[in-house]
């Protein structure tokens, strides 16, 4: 057991810099997510705690103990692929025996043939095939021991993945895009699935996604990262509510968050389309941008209220539970999204001019440097 | 669909395969009839692919001295036996398999590595190093013939299997028909095992050789055929000894002798020679097909 800390950790390929100074502390036991868009060096963070790429600067530490120079087998660490990364032509049982074969047994008692002379190989098998047995049995896979890879489905071969990972008994497991090729329905189970595992386990999980969603239902903490930063570091809680830029608002969210532009006037107060917002701030002035979530757009009309924006439906999109309204304000060819219930929804056609209104207290503004302005009441 | 739509150019088509085909196996079905045939029937050009099978006179049994009525002999068992007799036809076989099987185990265990290094591993002047690797691929063999033969005359290794061997032991096509094969490889996979604790050279035998099955065995074909096959090579470094001839170069025993080429026995050698190759590519056939199509995995 033991926590990871990353500290200044810096790397590029080329000319082109992937990470530019992370630093994370990671509990032990916790669930960590690393989202962000592709590309945004998520993967290669992964990489560099797993020991499979070279940092150019900075440190990870794995319990105090710095590992730059330690190699990836040596770091008590397993990981999951996203393509799982089976060996094809071993069976499911010889592929979960693997990491163990290789960590308990010297080279000569997995020698082929010359290895059956050594006593010692005899109970080594035997405890191994018992940590694989159990292990199989917690993910029930148990019955596809004898199989081979190509003969299993994504949902199976996910599993035998994460076996391959948990016979070790590591000190953390790393996830790249665990669930990405799985299909929707699956997809969401073993969300529920691996948090569950992560549980019972109490092991650190760090987890990459490009996916929000995922990141939201599944982690303790997780850390936004962009163009090679950590923007934001929180519980999945915070970053939704409260996100201290505006590309992690709009990146966290389904749909994504509307961005309008607004203005600061002289006194201070906010607004947006000419229409204030109920909201100041006295430092900044001038053009900033106001983030609202689609749920905290109110469709209306509401009340007589006479600071509302005329709002024109261009599409209807239905879930069920709730329908999103998708229009401009004002004329602006903008995308606005904005969240109704079904009853609401079902009296406005497309094309219909309504209006809409922010709920004030859940409106956010942004600098145009991506800044989060703090706004107060009134 | 397929005749209906376009009749005439499917036909067009088969024709040209069929010529392509005939043109292949033409040599083949000369090579077996005349193996099979007498030595008068194969100068006149008669007696269909088998031949009549009359006895015929062992001009060499009656010039050493027997009576011409021992000397009668069917012409397919006369051409067979004295394939076998007059050469050491089983010795000169089994120089071909050791001197075919060491050049392939050695030409295996220098691609691989090789090959893993090209298309996996990242350093400096890698794609420096693959372009030389392509260069050498448009050597001709004979244009190095000669220095080669002097480099090993010098340190005195003309007439040793090793002379037959070293010069084949790196294969530039296999490594680059590796190396094509092992870009297809996922870099996860090769993540996942040094995760699990394999060092460079295990991952190479243990996680690569098991998945590039097919490909290799379509290297083990190309490299198998072409040093079986081979006339040029021994012919220059096998001068004297005998007992080191690989099968092509017995065929020499029945060239041009002053009794005139024996065309029967020849050929009769040349059939038990190519046998072997072809038992072997119809078994190996349908994974050869897969290697070379390159099918890689997911």
């Amino acid at each position: 057991m033991a926590d990871i800390k990353l500290s200044d950790i810096q790397k590029s390929y080329g000319d082109i810099p992937v990470l530019k100074g992370v630093d994370l502390q990671i509990a032990d036991g916790e669930f960590l997510t690393l989202v962000g868009p592709s590309g945004c060096g998520k993967s290669t963070l992964l990489r560099i705690i797993a020991g499979l790429e070279a940092l150019d600067q900075g440190e990870v530490l794995i319990g105090g103990r710095s590992m730059n120079d330690v190699r990836a087998s040596q770091r008590d660490l397993a990981m999951v692929f996203q393509s799982y990364a089976l060996y094809p032509h071993l069976s499911v049982q010889q592929n979960m025996e693997t990491p163990l074969r290789l960590r308990d047994m010297s080279f000569w008692e997995r020698f082929p043939v010359l290895g059956h002379l050594f006593p010692s190989r005899r109970l080594k098998t035997v405890s191994i095939q018992e940590i694989v047995n159990e292990t199989a049995t917690t993910l029930k896979i148990d019955h596809l021991l004898e199989r081979k890879p190509g003969q299993l489905s994504g949902g199976q071969r996910q599993r035998v993945a994460l076996g391959r990972a948990m016979v070790r008994k590591p000190v953390a497991f790393l996830m790249d895009e665990p669930l990405s090729n799985l299909d929707a329905a699956l997809r969401v189970h073993m969300r529920a699935e691996l948090a569950e595992l992560h549980r019972s386990l109490k092991t650190t999980f760090i987890y990459v996604t490009h996916d929000q969603a995922e990141a939201l239902t599944m982690s303790d903490r997780m850390a936004v990262m962009m163009e090679g930063n950590v923007l934001q570091f929180g519980t999945p809680d915070d970053i939704y509510k409260d996100p201290r830029d505006k590309r992690v608002a709009a990146f966290v969210g389904s749909p994504k968050m509307n961005f309008l532009p607004g203005e600061i006037d002289v006194q201070g107060r906010v607004s947006a389309y000419g229409i204030p917002i109920h909201k100041s701030n006295h430092t900044e002035k001038g053009p900033i941008e106001i983030g609202v979530r689609p749920e905290h757009l109110e469709v209306g009309p509401v009340g007589r209220n006479a600071n509302q924006w005329p709002f024109t439906v261009t599409h209807k999109e239905n879930l069920g539970s709730d329908f999103f309204l998708h229009g401009h304000i004002n004329g602006s060819d903008q995308r606005i999204v904005a969240r109704a219930t079904p009853e609401k929804a079902q009296q406005i056609s497309i094309g219909a001019e309504i209006k809409v209104q922010a709920n004030p207290a859940m409106t956010m503004a942004f600098a145009a440097d991506n800044r989060r302005i703090e706004l107060v009441e009134g | 669909m397929m005749g209906q739509t376009a009749p005439m150019r499917e036909a067009a088509k088969h024709a040209i395969l069929i010529l392509g085909a005939l043109i292949v196996i033409i040599p083949f079905y000369v090579m077996v009839s005349y193996s099979l045939k007498s030595p008068r029937e194969i100068e006149s050009n008669t007696g269909g692919f088998f031949g009549a099978q009359a006895p015929m006179v062992d001009e060499y049994c009656v010039k050493v001295g027997n009576p011409k009525e021992d000397c009668l002999e069917t012409p397919v068992i006369f051409n067979y036996s004295q394939a076998i007799k007059k050469a050491p036809l089983f010795r000169y076989l089994l120089n071909g398999v050791i001197v075919t099987a060491s050049i392939f185990l050695l030409q295996v265990l220098i691609a691989l590595p090789c090959a893993y290094a090209l298309s996996k591993l990242r350093f400096w002047g890698r794609e420096f190093v693959f372009s030389l690797v392509m260069f050498c691929l448009l050597i001709p063999v004979h244009a190095i013939a000669l220095p080669i033969y002097i480099m090993l005359a010098k340190i005195g290794l003309t007439n040793t299997y090793a002379s037959l061997v070293i010069p084949w032991t790196i294969s530039v096509f296999g490594i680059f028909l590796m190396r094509q094969f092992f870009m297809t490889v996922p870099d996860d996979l090769i993540d996942a095992a040094r995760m699990d604790g394999m060092s460079e050279f295990s991952i190479v035998w243990k996680v690569m050789l098991p998945t590039a099955i097919p490909a290799l065995l379509a290297f083990a074909i190309f490299s198998v055929v072409a040093h079986w096959n081979d006339y040029f090579w021994p012919r220059i470094v096998i001068t004297g000894d005998r007992d080191l001839y690989t099968p092509p170069l017995g065929l020499r025993e029945f060239q041009g002798d002053a009794d005139g080429s024996m065309w029967g026995p020849m050929m009769a050698t040349a059939t038990i020679i190519v046998t072997p190759l072809l038992v072997v590519f119809m078994l190996a056939q349908r994974r050869f097909i897969e290697g070379i199509t390159l099918t890689g995995m997911k």
